[in-house]
């Protein structure tokens, strides 16, 4: 089968990896029994081979994380590979739904509580501000309401 | 709020109103748009004015509270021949302008000057169609309250079709003669005059029975105009004389009706929303008389804050019966309240001497059109025959205690001193006459002094009534005032409890938390602090968008003890001390004990024992030796003065206030070394997104719906635990 090794300095978690190719489309052979998930391919031996991370295999369409590489007698090298699922599926990918409950894209805090956020737990600002009624004088002449006894309406 | 001068022009800018005499002091104004720019159409050339934009709130030196109709208007539509209300603009606050009016791009000088007169406008407008009815205005910026007087006109019919116009107090008083059952509008005509005596007050020029100048402040209007834009209606009556422009402050006030059927608006109260009828004879709608629509008409004009009366009988005689003066909150809003006659003088507009309306305070929110508020705030009157409140100063307490001590001691006799008390002061002791004493931090509202009358007892002091019982003081924190207090952080959840805390402290009543979401997300906070003047409790609302939110209460006067002598157990005290030593004297051959008043007066200036003789010693030797007639005047001499207290000392503390309203917040503060691009790539930010995955970037922990992805199970988990750990798109 044709598989196509590739080289990539990208972090493990990005989904789409950028990949630099090496060498040209190679012609492999499986081991005896090999699983579409981990699957155990040999390839003849060339040195610049031994560069790659990952190996795209055109028979399943899928990218694969090269784990383990072995050089093994008769100048063959034995590459035991996982499948890089998010990048296999990448195209898929793009059109699901997802509830993300973390994201740096978006660039700054939002009003989702974040208990990993560096706040200090016990520094705080404080501010003021005030507001005034200009009926209430900070400085007033007392006034005395004194209630006494009516009776006799005194015209008012 | 102050005339905003940069559209208005400056005070040296403004011309005198046209009507009012010649010889007034502090005459009303109008505005200016510059040289020769007066009239709202001059204003948008001159670029002051903007068409499809509000009229300016700063007009404005009131608000029409809940009692002007104008802050309820129901639409009435014709569909069948049946009437419909279609809609109800249900506002707090209306504001409003007064302008003048010119026929052309002449002015005063013309000769038919009957035409110029006093309207209302308060709606947006639209300058560029041929229906612009309001291109001549010019907008009043000086209304002295001294100078102007609305009569109240309604337009009236039995029934038979015809509507005659004549003043509120005819109304009132042919209403059985007549039965005029049916009112189709209610006017005020302004009458211009000033407040020298001897000087006749006019009515705006041209005054005929049927009045010209006038404006429509409620009641049904028959035939309207809707502008191609559908902001403002006109009303249009007699195209050869008069129309009535009117609207209201914000765009959309009023719904766009394509019916080809005539549509009838109204501004009618709540209260009589319901008596709105139509006839299909005469089709014309009117509002049914009903029981109280006499008030509710006296109280929508009272909303304007200015003098109106029912009459034009004996018109600036500002204190007759039949005239009125509206009383504008605290708030600067009128709510429909009113002195009436004499009281007419109380009220702050007249008592303080406005010469424009300036004083109110009036600053309308920024919510152009409505401003409807959950819990109404209002001072309440202060009015009862049983107790009589005054406000005195420290000198007037002071000189009002000396006179009750001097009175008790005015008495000539002991016998006499019970009547005296018991007819003068109502009761047996002049202390009882008062029933309380608090001193007060800040200035209460008073009424023009009297002499101040202790039962029937009138003293020498004059002391100011109390004006209102309660007091209504509004403190505002906003976006564009207090513009620090929103601040955020990105608007994120630091902005929230528990990171960002909110409190405000309100004078006398404490400190309340305010969850800072209110702040935020409400833009105004109002606190709204209540004072009784009466018993000093103090209970502050807090609002959030006109809702409350919590409250909280407190005191802010202090109880003084009042103390004075309990008179009347003296005098029985001494009397019976008198008569036994008397009778001891006879028989002991002493002189008779001179009359109560060396006694009394004695103890009553507070001089207790300025008449006592000397001390013990004396009474053991010679002639002063401790017989069973000198225990007796001993006794006399050293009696105990009963005292009395009212109104003992409250727990309030004692001491001055900060009288701000302040709010403090309490941030947090992120680490040094906090990197935002660093926390992005390497955590990510926490969030709810729903999304679909092509719509996001960068670090994405999350839960995926794998539903369209032709990939087998075990595939499929690997891919959601992947993005259960976090992949970079």
């Amino acid at each position: 089968m044709n598989i196509q090794l590739l080289k990539t300095t990208d972090d493990q978690r990005k989904a789409f990896k950028n990949c630099t190719n090496i060498g040209t489309v190679i012609n492999a052979v499986p081991t005896d029994e090999m699983s579409e998930l981990q699957p155990k391919i040999i390839i003849n031996y060339n040195e610049t081979y031994l560069a790659a991370n990952y190996v795209y295999i055109a028979l399943f369409d899928k990218y694969y994380k090269i784990d383990k590489k072995s050089v093994t007698i008769g100048k063959k090298i034995v590459l035991d590979c996982t499948i890089d699922a998010v990048m296999s599926y990448y195209d898929s990918i793009l059109n699901c739904s997802i509830t993300a409950v973390r994201n740096g894209g978006i660039g700054a805090p939002t009003k989702i509580q974040d208990t990993k956020f560096p706040v200090l737990p016990n520094e705080q600002e404080l501010m003021q501000t005030v507001s005034i009624n200009s009926s209430l004088k900070t400085n007033p002449t007392y006034s005395y309401v004194i209630t006494v006894i009516g009776g006799e309406v005194n015209g008012n | 709020m102050a005339i905003n001068q940069a559209i208005y022009g400056t005070p040296e800018q403004w011309s005198n109103a046209f009507f009012q005499q010649a010889q007034i002091t502090d005459k009303n104004k109008l505005a200016s748009f510059g040289t020769n720019a007066k009239t709202l159409s001059e204003g948008v050339t001159a670029g002051k004015l903007l068409y499809d934009n509000p009229i300016d709130k700063s007009l404005s030196y009131c608000g029409l509270g809940t009692e002007s109709a104008m802050s309820h208007v129901v639409y009435c539509g014709l569909h069948d021949n049946a009437f419909t209300a279609y809609d109800s603009t249900d506002r707090d606050v209306t504001n409003f302008a007064f302008f003048e009016k010119q026929t052309n791009t002449n002015y005063l000088s013309q000769e038919n000057i009957w035409l110029n007169k006093l309207d209302r406008i308060d709606w947006s407008e639209n300058m560029d169609t041929e229906w612009n009815y309001t291109k001549d205005l010019i907008p009043y910026t000086v209304i002295n309250p001294h100078n102007m007087i609305l009569v109240i006109f309604l337009s009236v019919s039995n029934g038979d079709g015809v509507y005659y116009d004549m003043t509120l107090e005819y109304f009132v008083r042919t209403f059985s003669q007549y039965n005029w059952t049916r009112i189709s509008r209610v006017k005020i005509v302004p009458y211009f005059g000033n407040n020298d005596d001897g000087v006749a007050w006019s009515a705006s020029a041209g005054y005929n029975p049927t009045p010209q100048g006038h404006s429509i402040i409620l009641g049904i209007l028959d035939e309207y105009v809707i502008s191609t834009k559908n902001k403002s209606f006109y009303m249009y009556e007699n195209p050869a004389f008069e129309w009535i422009p009117f609207g209201f402050v914000g765009a959309n006030g009023i719904g766009s009706l394509t019916d080809t059927n005539l549509v009838y608006m109204c501004y009618i109260p709540e209260t009589a929303k319901s008596h709105i009828k139509y006839d299909n004879t005469h089709r014309e709608f009117y509002i049914e008389y009903y029981d109280g629509i006499v008030e509710d008409i006296l109280k929508t004009v009272a909303c304007f804050g200015l003098y109106f009366s029912t009459t034009t009988n004996d018109i600036g005689n500002l204190t007759n019966e039949y005239t009125y003066i509206g009383l504008i909150d605290d708030d600067g809003i009128g709510r429909g309240r009113y002195l009436q006659g004499a009281d007419t003088v109380n009220a702050p507009q007249i008592r303080d001497n406005w010469t424009d309306m300036s004083k109110t305070g009036y600053t309308p929110s920024a919510d152009d059109t409505k401003y409807r508020n959950d819990t109404q705030f209002y001072s309440t009157w202060s009015s009862s025959a049983f107790t009589k409140m005054y406000v005195l100063t420290e000198s007037q307490v002071q000189q009002l205690a000396s006179e009750l001590y001097t009175a008790v001691s005015a008495a000539p006799t002991s016998e006499e001193i019970e009547r005296y008390n018991q007819s003068v002061f109502l009761t047996q002791n002049p202390i009882d006459c008062i029933i309380s004493l608090k001193r007060f931090p800040i200035e209460l509202p008073y009424s023009a002094a009297v002499p101040m009358k202790l039962g029937s007892y009138t003293t020498q002091v004059n002391a100011a009534p109390l004006l209102y019982s309660t007091g209504v003081y509004s403190f505002v924190f906003s976006r564009s005032v207090n513009n620090n207090l929103y601040q955020w952080f990105d608007k994120s959840f630091l902005d929230y409890e528990p990171y960002t805390k909110a409190e405000l402290s309100i004078p006398f009543c404490g400190t309340v938390e305010i969850p800072t979401t209110y702040i935020y997300d409400y833009d105004t906070i109002d606190v709204k602090l209540i004072i009784d003047y009466i018993t000093g409790a103090c209970t502050a609302y807090i609002q959030a968008r006109n809702v409350t939110i919590d409250s909280v209460s407190g005191e802010c006067a202090v109880s003084l003890p009042v103390n004075g002598i309990q008179s009347a157990t003296l005098d029985s005290q001494i009397h019976s001390a008198t008569t036994s030593r008397n009778k001891s004297a006879l028989t002991n051959g002493l002189g008779l004990i001179g009359g109560l008043a060396a006694v009394g007066i004695g103890i009553a200036t507070g001089g207790i024992g300025t008449a006592v003789i000397g001390g013990i010693a004396a009474l053991t030797s010679g002639a002063n030796m401790i017989t069973q007639d000198k225990n007796i005047e001993y006794e006399l001499q050293h009696m105990q003065v009963p005292m009395k207290q009212v109104s003992g000392a409250s727990g309030a503390i004692n001491q001055s206030y900060d009288m701000r309203c302040k709010m403090r917040i309490t941030r947090p503060k992120i680490a040094a070394d906090y990197d935002a691009k660093v926390y992005a790539d390497t955590i990510g930010f926490a969030c709810l997104i729903n999304t679909t995955v092509g719509n996001l970037s960068g670090l994405t922990v999350g839960d995926i719906n794998l539903d369209n992805v032709a990939a087998s199970d075990v595939e499929k988990q690997l891919i959601k635990n992947a993005f259960a750990g976090g992949v970079i798109l």
